[in-house]
């Protein structure tokens, strides 16, 4: 018993531990606010900052450390053995990745859009845009392709003159296009019922992500 | 024993003893053997979802969201990517060292300090529940559902809301025990029976708790 009372971390340690737990989480975050390339080097040293992370507060904070080892033995390795648990889960979805792949060339002759993952979501503001406008519903009332389903179509819009309610016309700018989306019933479009809701939650480079595809849907406007 | 073995390092020698002894074999309360074994089967909880994580985030074909954007907190007029999650980070992984002292000063059947240190971690983790609280609710409101969200593949959502709702709960079921162990160690109710083993039981709870958010963070978040 009185061994087992030495082997106990002190106060000091306690508070070393502490300090370097809250070194390892800044250092962390500031790897990913730095944006370290490459990837595959980031999640290197996310994976081992975690495993030193754990490491010490299962042998401090959980005072394994003072455990006789045949506790020791019985919680680590199975503990353990989950990372071999998570690596099958990866191979699993790879798999899935192919079939779902495949699946699409066969049915479309189109490979996947974009490889999942490669960055984390993707950058290219048109392709964004299409995203954000599908699911935000906007396709469900505008089409791309000229055809009129509840609003105008997309098709040819950016930099072309719109005719309005009212008789005036105006040509269909970004700051248009911009008003359009926040405050529909600011402006309507001739002969088209006023019905598009308000869309106040988009934040800026959303509207601008949608508005670059809309721009990518013209002749003129893609760039 | 035989000569090689009595001069292998004591850690194996100790595991035969404990394994051979024919008496016990961990050697600690029965209640902190079960304590241990509780969170291994725990730990296969995390573990599983974890797994299902990495299967269904390699598998999905639309691009993942970018974390980075989608946690991110606007002050003043910058967003700063992922600093609510980086504050939770740190409050959760403090409140490991904090419960440690608790647990260190119970040891030293020291009342006083037992009780605040177990006080001070169970505040921590309640801010920590309630900061979790804000982040769903900004979720939920830009239209984050476990089957759908506004920023790519619909998987994010499942695994957002099953990993950290689940830590959640365990962080919120920690909070009401440190709160009922902190007020039962100021009453003098350890003191009078001269043992403070609820104190690190809890104490062992609350490590795994922070241990399961050790890999949550840069998994879920950073990755
Ligand atoms: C309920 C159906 C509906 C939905 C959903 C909808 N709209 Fe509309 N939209 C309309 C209608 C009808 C008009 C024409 C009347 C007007 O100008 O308000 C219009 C007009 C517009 C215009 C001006 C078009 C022109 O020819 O001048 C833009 C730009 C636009 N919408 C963008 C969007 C975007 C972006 C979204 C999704 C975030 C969206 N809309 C969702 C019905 C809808």
């Amino acid at each position: 018993m009185n061994k087992q009372e030495h082997k106990h971390i002190s106060i000091g340690t306690c508070l070393k531990v502490w300090g370097f737990i809250v070194a390892l989480v800044a250092l962390s975050y500031v790897v990913f606010l730095l944006q370290i390339e490459p990837l595959w080097l980031r999640r290197v040293i996310f994976i081992a900052i975690a495993l030193l992370q754990a490491v010490l507060s299962v042998t401090y904070f959980m005072q394994l450390r003072a455990e006789r080892p045949g506790l020791v033995y019985a919680i680590v390795p199975p503990v353990s053995l989950l990372l071999a648990l998570v690596i099958f889960g990866l191979s699993e979805g790879d798999y899935v990745w192919g079939v779902r792949q495949t699946h699409q060339w066969l049915t479309t002759g189109k490979p996947v859009i974009e490889e999942p993952d490669k960055n984390g979501g993707t950058t290219n503001p048109i392709e964004k845009g299409m995203q954000l406008a599908q699911s935000n519903g906007c396709l469900s009332c505008h089409s791309v392709t000229g055809e009129k389903i509840v609003g105008p179509s997309w098709k040819g819009l950016y930099g072309s003159p719109q005719e309005l309610e009212g008789g005036t016309t105006v040509t269909a700018d970004e700051a248009y296009l911009k008003e359009s989306i926040v405050n529909p019933g600011a402006k309507i479009v001739k002969s088209f019922p006023n019905v598009m809701p308000p869309y106040k939650t988009l934040n800026e480079e959303q509207l601008d992500a949608i508005i670059a595809y809309i721009k990518s849907l013209s002749s003129g406007g893609s760039k | 024993m035989e000569q090689p073995q009595q001069e292998r390092s004591g850690s194996l020698r100790r595991l035969v003893a404990d394994w051979a002894s024919d008496r016990e074999t961990f050697r600690v309360r029965w209640s902190k053997a079960m304590m241990w074994i509780f969170l291994l089967g725990d730990s296969f909880v995390f573990g599983s979802f974890l797994s299902a994580y990495a299967a269904t985030r390699i598998a999905a074909t639309a691009p993942w969201p970018n974390t980075g954007e989608v946690f991110a907190l606007h002050v003043g007029g910058a967003e700063i990517p992922l600093l609510l999650v980086a504050i939770m980070t740190l409050i959760l992984l403090s409140s490991g060292a904090t419960m440690t002292l608790a647990v260190i000063y119970g040891l030293r059947h020291d009342q006083k300090r037992a009780a605040m240190w177990t006080g001070l971690t169970a505040l921590l983790g309640a801010i920590f529940v309630s900061l979790q609280a804000v982040e769903w609710t900004n979720l939920i409101r830009e239209g984050a559902r476990p089957w759908t969200n506004p920023w790519g593949a619909p998987q994010f959502g499942a695994n957002f809301f099953m990993l950290t709702g689940f830590h959640g709960m365990h962080v919120t079921i920690g909070v009401l025990l440190l709160s009922i162990i902190a007020l039962r160690t100021s009453r003098g109710v350890y003191e009078q029976k001269r043992d403070y083993l609820s104190v690190e039981l809890v104490g062992l709870y609350w490590g795994f708790v922070d241990l399961v958010w050790v890999f949550l963070f840069p998994f879920f978040y950073l990755f």
